[in-house]
């Protein structure tokens, strides 16, 4: 990759609509401006300018603002401009082309990220908000997204590192000074200094399920054997008719999914094949990948009836699940109450009449836990963060318990301590590797 | 004016600790090799403290031992008393010091040099170089001769237009009472080196007599001793004591009160001085809140009437430091052989070095010591020896001899030297050595004598000798895996307070709990038996060495597992010439500072103050193109 270059995308989804913008980026991003608008007058800095645009035959195409963003002020850092034209895809890949022309090269995906991480305008926490903040559902998804971009995520993990860099200055001195200098308090404020950036790093991990929640979305599986009224039960909670409801059981079979929003978080339900053993081939795949998507679930409802009571038993062994007892219109309170004390927790509906879905709905969000106020806590929104900060609050632990140990091993706690802020540096993506950083920029969509 | 032109392999300008190393470490690669000297008196002095090693120091003792060096084995001849510092804090940081008899040292140091048949001392002052097309021929004295040779090693130590402060008083000198040297400096500016001012100072010397012994504290040595060289057999030192006393209130307050008087206050010294080892004056200025401080009381040599005071180093006038001196208990009616001084100098920011210490600007010039911008004799010795070695490997064509940071202390020090900004002199310190725990005193032996056999700086003998040893600890470790029955362990395990075994356990298990040490195993059930041929201070420490590598077995697998991940990077060449300024995508101080210092590899740049991670991968981007 070369970073000397000047780079040019559509910055907005191909296709048709009121507008479409095109980004420039590097050193000859003016220049290629300035000849496409084919004006006497310099682009002004910092400012949107009318303009014409100009085919190489000197032929106008469109009208468009211009915007100029100077380095270092801008996304990237480098020189920007950004062409906001009719929303056409022809005039995009005109403009796209033009600047090809005269010099820039096409954009690999998240290039535009990439430089405003090299130029150190974000680090790695805010450079995978952007795409967080792009693919967010929900307004809380959103939110969270931002405060990560707006670097909340980064001041947190820089307070964390600062603490664990004075304890390791304690250790380091402990280590240059010889015995008759001993510090006397200097194992005592390590401890604290440990204590605090384990406790801090220990929030972050626990709050990465529910950061991954609120990111990707909520993945609401309803499962349960044939004919239970699984169809009607995701028909009655999306309040339209999208599975295909039949008596004979078996009717599921690929996999339905649908998509709401409860309290600003992004619920996605999914209409499974009912689980039974079978020898026709497109049922026995069905059922496969209904067991898949039971597995990755963040919470699953498990509806069963009176009939197959006896086969009742919980499909997701990792994760939350509700029991959900269908076609309580059918049987009488007596019937009910012996089920439902036999089983913890349990709803009863019934989806053909609509009883008792509101009361599932509640159960869904109360179990998702969407009652957390985005708005006082952090949270790391990415595998490749929690797994870091898993790496550093193991180091962390190993740390606290070298301290256990009556004569404390200065030396050994050195090498933990450097891990963990080694670990801290990694999420900031002050030391990542470049494959990672690959990694993580190939997730961009072009133009971001 | 004379021209006599004398034909020599290599140059040695300066005969301190890093001149005499050089000296004879090409001595010992069979180099003819000339050692020029202001003086041919003061070759091998301590013109500051009378000890060698310490913390961080010691390792680097050892190290250049290994590699054939003399320091180890002068100190071992001329030790007063030695001693294991940081005993309490860990096998990987323990360092060994030792007080030393300054005029058994000088001599010690000496007679090697004269035993050296290769190694001529000539007595003049080098103003010049000989140079052909940036390549160096050999060097001109101020007398106006002439001595030519392939490579040259500067190690002018404090001489380069010294300036000595005593209070306002100003000498221009190389040390008190020995003359500076003028000109060298401006000729090196000539071409296109750059020179800063850096500080350092020396504590007043005071006279036996005039102490009260009595009030002082005695402070002795090991009582059974370690020395430094693995060479050293005979070895049965005196423990004569060192004393401390501490400062109080009164003494403070004079000094305070005489602060502007000093030229580090009074803005005179233009200079950096060290963080690590402040002047007196420094320590009260910026610790105001500590109440006392502690001054050690060394002797010089052995029944000298002449006392170092450490902890005492100070610029101040000599009637202010005897003021305050006389409110320490003990020191009442004390009195000077010389006040303390500080020395100003120049030196050359020691970036303008490869990792062999040749200039990146002349080729077969090489520095060592102080002109790099450190300080300590350890520092400086370990510099000489690498660069007396390296200037003998340019003239061979060989390749350098190099050290990596998880090599030796010594070369963290080089490798600090030539990618940091020098602020204030250099010093080694333990925390400087990120893999500390690979580089041991305990293992220099097995680190770092295939090199230096390799190298041609040791004998086959010795290399033998050497690994003989370290096979004791390795045979050692090996006997470890077998098994001990609880009847053989459990006693002793019971009386250390350690939970008995119940079954058939591998001695290593056993050994790797926190409260047992290799002692407590009954190593003749284990089939290690003493090896006769071994001294017995050596046989402890492999003892030791098995009983560390067993212990940090996890911790030491991880720092090699590290140092596999980052040696793709850390390798990674960068051509000398490298256009730096044309990548836009560094940032303006990356591009300055790597242009001027032109790293050798990838991972030195990235060491560099200045250029930030973003940086290093831009450069690593434009690396794999």
């Amino acid at each position: 990759m070369n970073f000397n270059d000047t780079i040019v995308a559509a910055a907005t989804p191909y296709g048709y609509g009121g507008l479409s913008v095109v980004r420039l980026s590097g050193n000859d991003a003016k220049n290629i401006a300035q000849n496409i608008c084919r004006r006497d007058t310099p682009l002004k800095d910092r400012r949107a300018t009318m303009v014409t645009l100009y085919t190489s035959n000197n032929e106008p195409f469109d009208g468009a603002v211009v915007t100029v963003f100077k380095t270092p002020n801008s996304y990237t850092g480098e020189d920007v401009v950004e062409f906001s034209c009719h929303g056409s895809p022809t005039i995009v890949e005109q403009i796209i082309e033009l600047s090809i022309d005269l010099g820039a090269r096409t954009a690999d995906p998240g290039e535009f990220t990439r430089r405003a991480f090299i130029n150190s305008k974000i680090d790695l926490v805010q450079a995978e908000s952007v795409a967080a903040v792009i693919h967010s559902q929900g307004e809380k998804s959103v939110q969270m997204s931002h405060r990560v971009l707006s670097g909340e995520l980064s001041n947190k993990l820089n307070d964390i590192k600062q603490t664990i860099v004075e304890a390791l200055s304690y250790v380091e001195f402990e280590l240059d000074i010889s015995e008759d200098e001993l510090i006397p308090d200097s194992v005592v404020r390590v401890q604290k200094n440990i204590s605090y950036a384990f406790d801090s790093i220990s929030a972050l991990t626990e709050s990465f399920s529910e950061g991954r929640l609120l990111n990707r979305g909520a993945s609401v599986v309803i499962t349960g054997p044939p004919n239970a009224g699984k169809s009607t039960l995701f028909n009655a909670l999306l309040n339209e008719n999208k599975a295909i409801i039949n008596p004979a059981p078996g009717t599921t079979r690929d996999t339905i999914e649908a998509g709401v929003i409860y309290d600003g978080i992004s619920v996605v339900y999914s209409d499974t094949a009912g689980i039974r053993k079978s020898n026709e081939d497109i049922e026995t795949e069905g059922i496969r990948r209904a067991e898949e998507k039971i597995k990755n679930a963040d919470l699953v409802l498990s509806i069963f009836d009176i009939e197959n009571f006896a086969h009742f038993n919980n499909n997701n062994k990792n994760g939350a699940f509700i029991p959900v007892l269908n076609k309580c219109d059918l049987y009488d309170q007596q019937q009910i109450s012996k089920v439902k004390s036999g089983i913890d927790r349990c709803i009863c509906i019934s989806a053909k009449t609509g009883l008792g879905i509101n009361e599932v709905k509640a159960a869904v969000k109360n179990n998702l836990r969407t009652s957390a106020s985005v708005s006082d806590v952090v949270f790391l929104i990415t595998q490749r963060q929690y797994d870091v900060a898993s790496s550093c609050l193991g180091a962390l632990e190993r740390s606290l318990q070298l301290m256990k140990n009556g004569v404390v091993s200065f030396e050994l706690l050195s090498i933990e301590l450097r891990e963990a802020l080694d670990a801290v540096d990694k999420i900031l993506g002050k030391t990542t590797s470049e494959d990672i950083l690959n990694n993580i920029f190939s997730n961009f969509c072009v133009g971001k | 004016m004379k021209h006599v032109l004398k034909n020599f392999d290599v140059l040695i300008v300066g005969g301190g600790h890093a001149g005499i190393e050089a000296a004879l470490a090409a001595s010992r690669m069979g180099s003819n090799v000339c050692l020029i000297t202001m003086d041919k008196g003061t070759i091998g002095r301590m013109s500051c403290n009378p000890s060698i090693g310490g913390l961080a120091k010691g390792q680097m003792v050892r190290e250049i031992d290994v590699l054939g060096g003399v320091m180890g084995r002068a100190a071992d001849g001329s030790g007063l008393q030695f001693k294991i510092l940081n005993r309490s804090k860990g096998k990987s940081v323990w360092s060994p010091r030792a007080q030393v008899d300054k005029r058994v040292y000088e001599q010690y140091v000496n007679a090697q040099i004269e035993n050296s048949i290769n190694i001529t001392i000539v007595a003049g002052e080098v103003v010049s170089l000989l140079l052909t097309n940036n390549s160096v021929a050999g060097a001109r004295l101020r007398s106006g001769e002439c001595l030519s040779a392939h490579s040259v090693v500067l190690t002018c130590g404090t001489f380069l237009n010294g300036l000595i402060h005593v209070g306002e008083r100003k000498i221009r000198a190389g040390r008190m009472g020995e003359e500076g040297s003028e000109g060298i400096t401006e000729y090196l500016l000539s071409l296109g080196f750059v020179s800063n001012r850096l500080k350092t100072g020396t504590p007043p010397r005071l006279i036996a007599d005039s102490v009260d012994w009595k009030k002082t504290n005695e402070m002795l040595g090991d009582k059974s001793p370690t020395p430094f060289s693995y060479r050293t057999t005979k070895f049965n030192p005196p423990n004569v004591p060192c004393f401390s006393v501490l400062t109080n209130s009164s003494c403070h307050d004079i000094i305070q009160e005489d602060l502007n008087l000093s030229p580090m206050f009074s803005g005179d010294v233009s200079g950096v001085g060290p963080r690590y080892c402040p002047s007196i004056e420094d320590k009260i200025h910026r610790f105001s809140a500590r109440k006392s401080h502690t001054l050690f009381l060394e002797p010089e040599w052995e029944n000298s009437n002449q006392i170092y005071i450490n902890g005492f180093s100070t610029s101040l006038p000599e009637s202010t430091q005897l003021k305050a001196l006389r409110c320490v208990a003990g020191l009442e009616q004390v009195k000077f052989y010389r006040p303390g001084y500080a020395i100003e100098y120049d030196f050359f920011p020691s970036s303008q070095l490869k990792s062999s210490l040749e200039t990146k600007n002349i080729s077969g010039l090489f520095f060592a010591g102080q002109i790099n911008g450190t300080s300590g004799y350890e520092e400086a010795a370990a510099q000489g020896l690498v660069a007396g070695a390296n200037a003998v490997n340019h003239i061979m064509n060989r390749a350098p001899l190099i050290f990596g940071r998880d090599e030796a202390y010594m070369g963290v020090l080089i490798d600090d030297l030539v990618t940091k900004d020098t602020f204030e002199p250099y010093r080694m310190f333990t925390s400087r050595a990120e893999y500390r725990l690979l580089i041991r005193y305990s293992n220099a032996g097995s680190r770092l004598a295939d090199k230096a056999y390799r190298h041609g700086l040791i004998s086959e003998n010795l290399f033998e000798m050497i690994s003989k040893y370290f096979q004791i600890s390795s045979r050692t470790i090996a006997a470890m895996n077998a098994s001990l029955k609880p009847d053989d362990i459990n006693p002793t395990l019971l009386a250390l307070g350690e939970s008995p075994i119940k079954q058939k356990c591998p001695a290593k298990e056993i050994l790797k709990r926190p409260a047992v040490n290799i002692n407590h195993l009954p190593l003749s059930v284990l089939g290690i038996n003493d090896s006769t041929d071994c001294p017995s201070f050596l046989l402890n420490e492999m003892m030791m060495e098995a009983e560390t590598t067993i212990k940090y077995e996890g911790y030491i697998k991880r720092q090699l597992k590290q140092l596999k991940q980052i040696s793709k990077q850390e390798h990674k060449p960068i051509p000398i010439d490298f256009n730096y300024l044309k990548i836009s995508s560094l940032s303006m101080e990356a591009r300055e500072k790597l242009t001027f210092v032109r790293p050798e590899t990838l991972g030195q740049a990235m060491r560099i103050s200045g250029v930030t991670p973003a940086d290093a991968s831009v450069l690593s981007i434009y690396l794999s193109r």
